[in-house]
């Protein structure tokens, strides 16, 4: 398939899905904002495990049934590139600001137009009113879905879907001429163009939202039955059925893995290497995004600089990755090319955009008053008359006592978020496979790259086993620290 | 007051983070006073089995190895470019290839360092080059693959099926691996063409193409295609998990008349007729020493260990079950290999087809990527 055919092709894929998972994201946004605040955090871990769960598993997973036939594999590519983006699609709606004009504005226009008999001029004005509201509202959430779906990469890989993904990696891979590789780089960027403008005009526009919760109406009932519907079939065939087909062959695998030791030590030390980029570029992602992106601190230079890094971010990271190996092989920057900072900094760009959005929806849904409460109680408040120095020192113990109080309200209501929205970033880092296997300098390979090539070989005990280790340890390590703080902490 | 220790904090935890990654890396470049200790490896070879020769090689000699290795999907052919690609400053001293061409394509390019030693003197004379710029060790063999439950493991099952339903039929993309080398020997024996008259032709009529030579092994053995072009260490993963498959080695024949059958594979319990000229696809591994390596006497020592009996009797052993090229004890050999090895003596000499490799390939990317 030529690269043309397959951008084509991809795009329509793109479309379709962004067609079927508009409605969804409406229907579970709508969901969302009814799900009582105790229950928020947990509606919304349901929501984004499909999103979350790596990829690699998920499509190593459904490679067999994928091989059946071509169509089985597109529509299985298709599926699961749906569970992936309504999540995505649903946490954008959240953290977009309200269109211009409501329902009930467009229902008047509506009625106005019907009692004036739909000419053109009303028709006109309808369609202004809904581009106002929803279509607006609506927009950076499809962008978003669109860019992810067209990007995507280890899914098509791995069912053997057609992808302008595929094509590049084929022409990478055979050395096809650079200057031929980048004239035709321009049919994706191209397509992809408009989506990015939209986010990055969005993610750059000033934001005020909040999640608010809405009295449960009788559509909201079938909403609701929807929504769960959708979210219990997205939790069992994006999470459940991958973990299921993991675990089977688990003990197996760790058998096997524990007699090879010289292996298991690999595997170890690929996970810290993994772990320490994702770190690296995890912090500094963020730092970015809150110092410059978001606080708008900095000089206007450095800030439309990083703004205009957003772009290549965008592109996703197969791109980038080909574009920074090049970056680092052929200019001054060649000395740097066989050590870890050309991954870095690719992981770095890939996330921002990411970061942005995280961060912006950490702005909609922290208490904003609650947040000012608290940092109200860590400043003290003393009465001029004060009598004695006994009332001083016990006005001193009770203050240090309120403040300690209010640096664990404010660990809980921003420390904690950011903690998580940073966690949610190395993740992504530590998951990319692009940048794994296109940047890390030798002698430091991630144990991605590891496990998507034993994904090709259908060696499912062995993978099981690697994939538990290299999901697990990370995991296994935070739970370890959050346990030690705590205790810490008493 | 706790904006300004996150405003730190923000800075700092990032900081120390490249400062641990700069700490890891630091750990991973050779020290200078053992510089001539460690190399650095690109390896095209499955990482399962290839991991274990490399570590044996550690524990004899001392002597470390960074290896990078490269996905089934996109075999050899990735490493070859990046060697390339890197050829001004190179970062591998040692290429270990899974197939022969592209060698002598590095060779060609004046990449490759000379160097006869040991294993290069074992090895027999098809399977190295005159000049010592790389030598071949352990071989596959291009093999058809047969879902037992499905049809007869035959090659005139296998003609038919070409002929009548090729969507029954599965091969891998032929711009990589074994399968470019499989094509490259079509191209010469056939000449450019009939090869290409035959690939549209299967194409149109539904041929499964997939991305590489284990998803041919999977589709065979979970029954969606009845059988596959692929490599012998594929089918013997089958084998070990039990799957009910076998599988026969390819022949192409020379004669004008038979050839036309397109690629069969032969009975084994019927070795070439005299009446019927054809060789078989013998793929050897094969290393080399990268030009401007600085630790050469290094890399002339894992050379030696690949091209030695004893690794070629210890990927004999493993799960690929390799074909050793050179002089070993035959006692020593799996009888599964045993098997193998009167094959692969009638491979064809693939020395000399890099000209029909790359007008192959030149016209593979205009069917698959323009």
């Amino acid at each position: 398939m030529s690269l043309g055919s397959a951008c084509w092709w991809t795009l329509i894929r793109t479309g379709v899905l962004c067609l079927c998972a508009g409605p969804i994201c409406v229907c579970l946004e709508r969901w969302l904002r009814q799900v009582p605040d105790v229950w928020r955090p947990c509606a919304l871990g349901v929501l984004l495990a499909p999103f979350l769960f790596p990829e690699l598993l998920v499509g190593y997973t459904y490679r067999g049934p994928a091989l059946t036939s071509t169509d089985v594999a597109e529509w299985l590519c298709s599926g699961l590139l749906l569970f992936r983006i309504v999540p995505l699609g649903v946490v954008t709606l959240i953290a977009s600001p309200p269109g211009l004009a409501s329902a009930s504005a467009f229902h008047c226009r509506w009625l106005l137009a019907y009692s004036r008999g739909f000419s053109l001029i009303e028709l006109g004005r309808l369609l202004l009113c809904l581009w106002h509201g929803t279509i607006r509202r609506v927009l950076p959430a499809l962008g978003l879905m669109g860019l992810v779906a067209f990007q995507e990469f280890e899914l098509a890989a791995l069912l053997q879907t057609a992808s302008w993904t595929d094509w590049f990696i084929a022409a990478q891979r055979v050395g096809l001429d650079r200057n031929e590789m980048l004239a035709q780089s321009m049919w994706p960027v191209m397509m992809q163009l408009p989506l990015v403008v939209a986010i990055v005009n969005w993610s750059v526009r000033p934001h005020d939202f909040h999640v608010e919760t809405n009295p449960e109406t009788g559509s909201s009932r079938k909403n609701n039955s929807l929504a769960l519907t959708y979210l219990g079939l997205a939790l069992i065939g994006g999470c459940l059925i991958p973990a299921v087909f993991l675990a089977s062959n688990l003990l197996g695998g760790l058998r096997l893995m524990i007699g090879q030791r010289s292996q298991l030590l690999g595997l170890f030390q690929e996970i810290t290497i993994a772990v320490a980029v994702s770190l690296c570029a995890g912090l500094a992602t963020w730092s970015i995004t809150e110092r410059f992106l978001i606080s708008q601190r900095g000089s206007q230079l450095i800030r439309i600089s990083l703004q205009a890094m957003l772009v290549p971010g965008l592109a996703g990271s197969l791109l980038l990755s080909l574009a920074t190996a090049r970056l680092f092989q052929q200019t001054w920057l060649q000395p740097f090319y066989d050590t870890p900072i050309p991954w870095v900094v690719a992981v770095t760009v890939w996330l921002l955009p990411r970061a942005v959005l995280v961060r912006l929806w950490l702005e909609a849904t922290q208490p904003g008053e609650g947040l000012h409460l608290a940092k109200l109680l860590t400043t003290p408040v003393r009465s001029p008359d004060r009598a004695s120095t006994e009332t001083h020192r016990e006005g001193d113990d009770q203050f240090s006592k309120q403040s300690r109080l209010a640096g664990r309200l404010l660990f809980r209501l921003r420390d904690q978020p950011r903690l998580l929205a940073i966690g949610l970033l190395c993740y992504w880092a530590y998951l990319d496979l692009s940048t794994a296997y296109l940047l890390a300098p030798s002698g430091m390979p991630s144990g991605l790259v590891r496990l998507y090539n034993f994904m090709h070989f259908g060696r499912s005990a062995a993978l099981s086993a690697e994939a538990f280790a290299f999901f697990g340890v990370p995991l296994g390590i935070i739970c370890l620290t959050i346990v030690i703080l705590r205790i810490l902490r008493r | 007051m706790t904006d300004t220790r996150n405003n730190r904090s923000a800075v700092l935890i990032p900081v120390l983070a490249a400062l641990v990654l700069a700490g890891i890396w630091l750990a991973a470049l050779p020290r200078s006073d053992t510089e001539a200790t460690t190399l650095v490896v690109y390896c095209a070879h499955d990482r399962i089995f290839a991991e274990d020769v490399l570590n044996d090689f550690t524990r004899q000699t001392g002597i470390r190895v960074q290896t990078r290795f490269d996905t089934e999907a996109t075999k050899s052919l990735g490493l070859i470019n990046l060697i390339v690609q890197e050829s001004a400053s190179p970062r591998c001293d040692v290429f270990w290839n899974n197939e022969l061409l592209g060698m002598v394509e590095l060779q060609q390019q004046g990449l490759l360092e000379a160097y006869r030693g040991s294993g290069w003197n074992r090895i027999p004379e098809r399977f190295r080059d005159a000049e010592g710029f790389w030598v071949g060790f352990a071989a596959r063999l291009r093999v058809t693959i047969f879902n037992v439950h499905q049809v007869a493991v035959s090659e005139e099952t296998f003609h038919t099926l070409l002929s009548l339903e090729p969507a029954r039929a599965a091969m891998a993309k032929p711009l990589f691996g074994t399968t470019l080398t499989h094509y490259t020997v079509l191209w010469h024996l056939w000449g450019g063409e009939r090869l290409k008259s035959w690939h549209r032709d299967l194409r149109l009529r539904g041929l499964r193409e997939l991305d590489g030579n284990a998803a041919v092994k999977d589709i065979v053995a979970r029954g969606t295609c009845d059988a596959g072009l692929t490599d012998t260490d594929d089918v013997f993963v089958a084998l070990d998990d039990g799957l009910h498959v076998e599988m026969l080695p390819v022949r192409i024949f020379v004669d004008e008349g038979t050839s036309a059958d397109a690629t069969t594979p032969a009975e084994p319990s019927q070795p070439s007729q005299p009446s019927q000229p054809h060789y078989t696809v013998c793929i050897p591994n094969t290393v080399g020493i990268i030009k401007g390596t600085q630790k050469l006497t290094a890399a002339q020592r894992l050379v030696d260990f690949l091209a030695s009996a004893e690794t070629e009797l210890a990927l004999a052993k493993s799960k690929a079950r390799q074909i050793p090229l050179g002089e070993v004890d035959t006692s020593l050999i799996p009888m599964e290999v045993q098997n193998l090895t009167a094959w692969s003596r009638e491979g064809i000499d693939l020395r000399g087809l890099l000209p029909a490799r790359r007008e192959c390939l030149e016209w593979l990317k205009t069917e698959y990527l323009k």
